[in-house]
């Protein structure tokens, strides 16, 4: 209902975005954005080694037309679309990672140059090979380096998604809060309208319980519909209190007015939830319920809990995974649950006390036993000539545990430890067994301890 | 997922009643004595023994284990009195 919510008051709101130029994709693993001036180069710094054909693609300009073509110096053809660039500008081979030039051909329009080309190369998802060109890196060239794009079986995947936005799920950040939101839009999808949408709410107040007053708990930071195709950016920083807070990212395919076109496969609502500083049990346990709720629901809305319960799914269905999944505690809901219990119940006061002593008993921690030194007289009477003895316990606890450690059976290999510990364990168990069973059937007891109870 | 919710919603009603009571973080001091910090050195100092000398940790997991007994024990009689076994 929220999301339906959002989404109405995204599409009310006059369009402001979108100034990427529309560009056509007649080749799937092209994505290509001119812009600016000046400076262009390669970035082969995530390549093992240079060995590569490139696919360029001629792109609409945009802007009255016209089709520049990007040319890779000292690139080859190799086939359509595919070059080779195993000769660089010198002449010599691109055999080491880093950053190279390429040349860059306008033919008709004074369209911004500078870009980043980066290449892609996952062999687990079996993309090395195009066109009968091994090796193939795929690429994308766009204005920064710093966006990422989802590497699917056949190509970077440009269907309309959301390609990225944070704060990242579970990310823990300071009070000055970057929204970054990159949107792909295929120009297949336009037609009708799409509204595009981040904003957050607050999640660390219990409503029922004990609302703060004044507090914003829902806050739209952009909305609008999407009117040309490719990359989409939105940021923004904003100041937040410390706090639990919800993140969320969309794209929806509207049909007449505002009503949302529910078969759509376009319709991508990304969920992330944060801490800023410091979280709170209540926003702890909201964050904890809201992602088992998603699971429950197999809602498209999850990200990262919303696999599993693609078990449920009534066209693919396994009664045993389904079950599984449904009855069978997942294990960082749990320990999320197990957190939020010592948080909020174990920790109180008085029983706390108890759970104080099981925490120090649980800690880790070792301490560093004191050494001390003390001067020492070794002259004949008469002469003070002293000199200092230091005595370590670390040191020597350290030698002796590294000699029980050492010392091994050289006939068998085992080392003493190895050997010796299953007999220790086994006297250590039937001494808890023995101090059990004998404080359930009393033999522990004194004759006239057990006589007294009787006559009491 | 089910029994997860559960849970959580379990949590979250204890939590909602028992969360406003004062956090404890740290054992008292009586008469001057630091009781929290004198666990938390003992503890430290014993389990460098421990890291040390490994028959030791064994024993002590045993005691722990017997702690854990007792201390059902006693959630046992503080909730079943004198119906609680072994009573």
């Amino acid at each position: 209902m929220v999301t339906l919510k959002r989404a109405l008051i995204g599409l009310v709101i006059p369009t402001t975005f979108l100034i990427m130029p529309a560009f056509a994709l007649a080749n799937t693993i092209v994505n290509i954005s001119p812009t600016v001036s000046s400076g262009k180069y390669v970035d082969f710094s995530t390549l093992p080694e240079a060995i590569h054909g490139i696919d360029d693609e001629n792109y609409d300009g945009g802007s009255g037309g016209g089709n520049p073509t990007v040319t890779l110096r000292g690139a080859s053809h190799v086939a359509d679309n595919v070059h080779d660039l195993r000769t660089n500008s010198s002449g010599g081979p691109f055999l080491s990672n880093g950053v190279y030039n390429i040349d860059y051909y306008n033919s008709s329009k004074a369209i911004g140059t500078t870009g980043y080309i980066t290449f892609f190369n996952d062999a687990s998802v079996g993309i090395n090979s195009l066109d009968g060109v091994t090796n193939f890196y795929w690429f994308k060239w766009e204005k920064t380096a710093s966006a990422t794009y989802t590497v699917v079986a056949g190509g970077i995947d440009l269907t309309t998604h959301i390609v990225s936005f944070t704060p990242l799920e579970g990310a823990i950040t300071s009070n000055d809060v970057t929204f970054a939101l990159h949107i792909y839009i295929n120009p297949d999808d336009l037609g009708t309208f799409l509204g595009v949408q981040i904003g957050y709410q607050n999640i660390d107040q219990n409503y029922l319980l004990s609302n703060i007053p004044g507090v914003t708990h829902d806050q739209v930071l952009f909305a609008g519909q999407a009117t040309t195709s490719g990359d989409f950016y939105y940021t923004a920083t904003t100041t937040l209190p410390d706090g639990n807070y919800r993140a969320q990212a969309s794209i929806k395919r509207t049909l007449i007015g505002t009503f949302i076109n529910p078969f759509s496969h376009i319709n991508d609502t990304q969920n992330h939830q944060f801490v800023v500083n410091q979280g709170t049990y209540i926003g702890n346990l909201n964050q904890n319920g809201f992602n088992e709720f998603n699971s429950i629901l197999g809602s498209t809305t999850a990200t990262s809990t919303a696999a599993s319960s693609i078990n449920c799914n009534p066209l693919t269905f396994a009664i045993n995974q389904c079950l599984a999944f449904l009855f069978i505690p997942g294990g960082p809901q749990l320990d999320n649950s197990i957190q939020s219990f010592q948080d909020g119940v174990a920790t109180r006061w008085p029983w706390g006390y108890f759970y104080r002593v099981y925490s120090i008993f649980a800690n880790p921690a070792t301490n560093t036993l004191p050494s001390f030194t003390t001067d020492i007289v070794i002259g004949p009477p008469g002469n003070l000539a002293t000199t200092s003895l230091t005595y370590d316990p670390g040191d020597m606890i350290a030698g002796a545990g590294s000699l029980l450690e050492t010392v091994h059976d050289n006939q068998h290999g085992k080392s003493f430890r190895e050997v010796m510990e299953p007999f220790v364990l086994l006297v250590v168990a039937l001494m808890v067994v023995f101090t059990i069973f004998s404080d359930i059937t009393g033999s522990h007891k004194h004759h006239q301890e057990q006589a007294s109870h009787k006559l009491s | 997922m089910i029994f997860n919710l559960i849970i959580n919603l379990f949590v979250l009603i204890l939590g909602s009643i028992f969360h406003r009571l004062p956090e404890v973080t740290t054992l008292p001091t009586i008469n001057g004595y630091d009781i929290d910090g004198a666990l938390v050195t003992g503890m430290g100092d014993l389990r460098t023994f421990m890291t040390a000398f490994w028959p030791l940790q064994d024993m002590f997991y045993g005691f722990l284990a017997i702690m854990a007994y007792y201390g059902i024990k006693m959630l046992a009689r503080l909730f079943l009195g004198h119906r609680a076994p072994g009573h």
